[in-house]
This record gives structure tokens, C-alpha cells and sequence, in this order.
């Protein structure tokens, strides 16, 4: 498969000739769905921003080897997804190690700056920040091809081909994997689907 | 409308809001099925609710930090690589230093016996010469062998009988 008209390849491959412009646009544009997808997984900001931060420096890296032979969201979300699944199995191993104890060289950079966004909730968004947790909460429950596929699937411009092509498997199975990974989730979070409330236009 | 159609809608509500379009299609198959109707509203609360779920926080100098890491992981590798070259030639001579030596006194045994050789055969090459010359000056000037033909067909002239020669002469 081709995708010469897919922009980000295209800003890819000037990455690729050393264009620094080019990958700030691609970190840009892909530091949300990537934190996205990582935060599912990790469930830590800290630890997520951090594993975020390898995966772009990974796609920097990679650069002189990178071939447009996918869209570039499938091949970074690979990347993500990988990153992911080697920090679980490092968690698995050294249970108490935490991402900033790996990587000392972190010291000379800037301090995160995180935006306090949950200080002043309106109390009508109570409802929604306890939804919210539930949702979490139940995202994280779910095995990591689901949780993976559902995430992506958020990402309304990766097609149900490209999510398959990230997790590695069929079409038919990846929205058998959605299918299973919803069901669960209308299972859990039952009380709150019957209430109506999204029915509401968002605020 | 077939349930074929009904599930190609509901994969298409999985990642995006429905088309108008779409929605009015979906309005007549739940008119026509009306037992569809709890199912479909679950699955549009659920796909509303993921669709609200708020983005993962992330610092606002998140591209800064990458930039910086880029840059830093950059001189690391650069510094690595000269300590690594550095470090391999010394590893390189601790480890072969004895191979090492006696390849160079193989070498320098065999450049001497190379030009040892040389000036041996030099040497030979200049007797012979020395020698041809010699000979050649030994040798008459071309002009003695003028009549060397004649000279030898005589030669090669059968001897004559005296008592044929007698004959002749008488």
C-alpha cells in the first residue's frame, strides 16, 4: 500500500533530512493522541509524559530509517503501543521502579508544567467527573488489545484497518475486540448509560 | 433495511457521530425494529460518554521537553561514539598487542629478505651482463664473416682421390 498524499509521511520524510520544523509540527500535532493512548494504558501522567516523550524521541531516531510504507498515525501508534507494553513488562518485573529512576539525564530539562484543570469543577460536572472515573476505571480493567483498540478507535481519523495494523491482527478481530471491550463496558457502567444525561449537549 | 446495514451503522457510531444521513436511515430501521431501540441507546451512550472522556493532562511545554531530549540524546551519541572508538582501540592493543609485535618482526624479516633478494639477483643480472659483454668483444667485426658462406661450402667439398687429381693434372 501506498500513501503519498498523507501529509505527516510527507513531514516525515523532512524529519528524515534532518528538519527540525518538520518533527516540532508532528510533535504538535501528535502529543495528545499519543498521551492519550499511553495515559489508558499507564494510568500515571507523570510516568505517561515520560514514556511519551521516548516515544517521540524513538520517532526522531527512526527517522533515517522510515519508509512510507503505512500512514505515519499507524506507525507512530505502533511505536506508542510497543513502548507501552515493554514498560508493563518492566513494571511487571521491577514493580517499584518508576520511569524518572531510568532516565537521569532528564535532569538538565525543564520542569513539567501541568495545567490545573480539576481545581474548579462547576457542580453540575460532579456527575461527569464521576462517570469519568468509572470510565477510567473500567478502560483499565479491560485486556490491552481492548483497551488499545478502544482508545484508537476514539481517534476518528485511524480507520478500522489502520487500528488492526497497529495491534497486529485481523479486521474482523479488531472490531471483535471493540465489540467484546464495549460490552464489557455497558456491563459496568450500566446505571449511568440509563440516565440519559448524554443526551444533553455537552457544555 | 437488513441487520447488515444496522451493524455497518453501529461500527460507524464506534468512532464518529453519525451522518445526518446516516441518522435518518437508522431512525426507520428502529421504526421497523423496535426491540433494537435499548440496545442502540446504550451503545450511543457509551460511544457519547467515550467521546467526552476528557484528554490525558499533558504539560505545556511537553514539544520544549521533547526538543531538549532530542537534542541532549543527540550529543550523548556523539560522545559516545568518540569515547567507543577510543575505548575500542585501546581494548584492540591490550588484547593483540603480541599478535601485533609478532606480525611486525614477520614483516620486518621478510622486507629484509625481500631486498636481500632483490640485490642478489641485481647483482647476478650485472655479472651476466658483464660477462655477455665480453664474449661480444672477443668476437671479430661483422665484415670477417663476409665470405662466410663460400668459405664454408668448401667445407663441405668431398676430398679428391690423388690418383684422380693425378689424372687431372696430367
Amino acid at each position: 500500500m501506498d500513501y503519498p498524499h498523507d501529509p505527516d509521511a510527507a513531514l516525515m520524510l523532512r524529519v528524515k533530512q534532518g528538519d527540525r520544523e518538520a518533527f516540532q509540527a508532528l510533535v504538535e500535532k501528535y502529543k495528545q493522541p499519543v498521551m492519550n493512548l499511553v495515559y489508558r494504558t499507564l494510568r500515571d501522567a507523570t510516568e505517561s509524559e515520560d514514556l511519551a516523550q521516548h516515544v517521540f524521541l524513538q520517532v526522531f531516531k527512526s527517522a533515517h530509517r522510515y519508509e512510507v510504507s503505512a500512514k505515519f498515525s499507524t506507525w507512530i501508534f505502533t511505536i506508542a503501543r510497543n513502548l507501552c507494553l515493554n514498560e508493563i513488562r518492566r513494571r511487571s518485573r521491577h514493580p517499584a521502579e518508576s520511569l524518572d529512576a531510568a532516565s537521569a539525564e532528564n535532569e538538565g530539562q525543564p520542569l513539567r508544567q501541568f495545567e490545573d484543570t480539576r481545581t474548579f469543577l462547576p457542580p453540575d460536572a460532579v456527575l461527569h467527573g464521576e462517570l469519568e472515573e468509572k470510565i477510567g476505571e473500567a478502560l483499565a480493567a479491560l485486556p490491552e488489545k481492548q483497551r488499545t483498540a478502544l482508545v484508537l478507535c476514539r481517534q476518528e481519523e485511524l480507520s478500522y484497518e489502520e487500528i488492526a495494523e497497529v495491534l497486529g491482527c485481523s479486521l474482523s478481530a479488531t472490531k471483535s475486540l471493540i465489540h467484546r471491550a464495549r460490552e464489557t463496558l455497558k456491563q459496568q457502567l450500566k446505571p449511568y448509560l440509563r440516565t440519559g444525561v448524554w443526551r444533553e449537549p455537552p457544555n | 433495511m437488513g441487520d447488515s446495514l444496522y451493524k455497518e451503522l453501529l461500527e460507524a457510531s464506534w468512532r464518529r457521530k453519525l451522518t445526518p444521513e446516516e441518522e435518518t436511515r437508522l431512525q426507520h430501521y428502529l421504526a421497523a425494529h423496535p426491540d433494537a431501540q435499548t440496545e442502540w441507546e446504550d451503545e450511543a451512550a457509551l460511544s457519547f460518554y467515550l467521546r467526552q472522556l476528557p484528554d490525558a493532562p499533558l504539560s505545556s511545554n511537553f514539544t520544549a521537553r521533547v526538543l531538549r531530549a532530542v537534542e541532549l540524546d543527540e550529543r550523548r551519541e556523539e560522545r559516545s561514539t568518540s569515547v567507543f572508538s577510543l575505548a575500542w582501540c585501546r581494548h584492540w592493543v591490550r588484547r593483540h598487542l603480541p599478535q601485533a609485535a609478532s606480525a611486525l618482526l614477520l614483516l620486518v624479516v621478510v622486507v629484509a629478505g625481500f631486498q636481500q633478494y632483490r640485490g642478489y639477483t641485481r647483482k647476478q643480472v650485472a655479472d651476466s651482463v658483464g660477462k655477455f659483454y665480453s664474449v661480444t668483444t672477443v668476437f671479430p667485426r661483422p665484415e670477417v664473416f663476409e665470405d662466410f658462406e663460400v668459405i664454408h661450402q668448401l667445407g663441405q667439398v668431398q676430398p679428391v682421390s690423388d690418383e684422380e687429381l693425378l689424372a687431372a693434372l696430367q
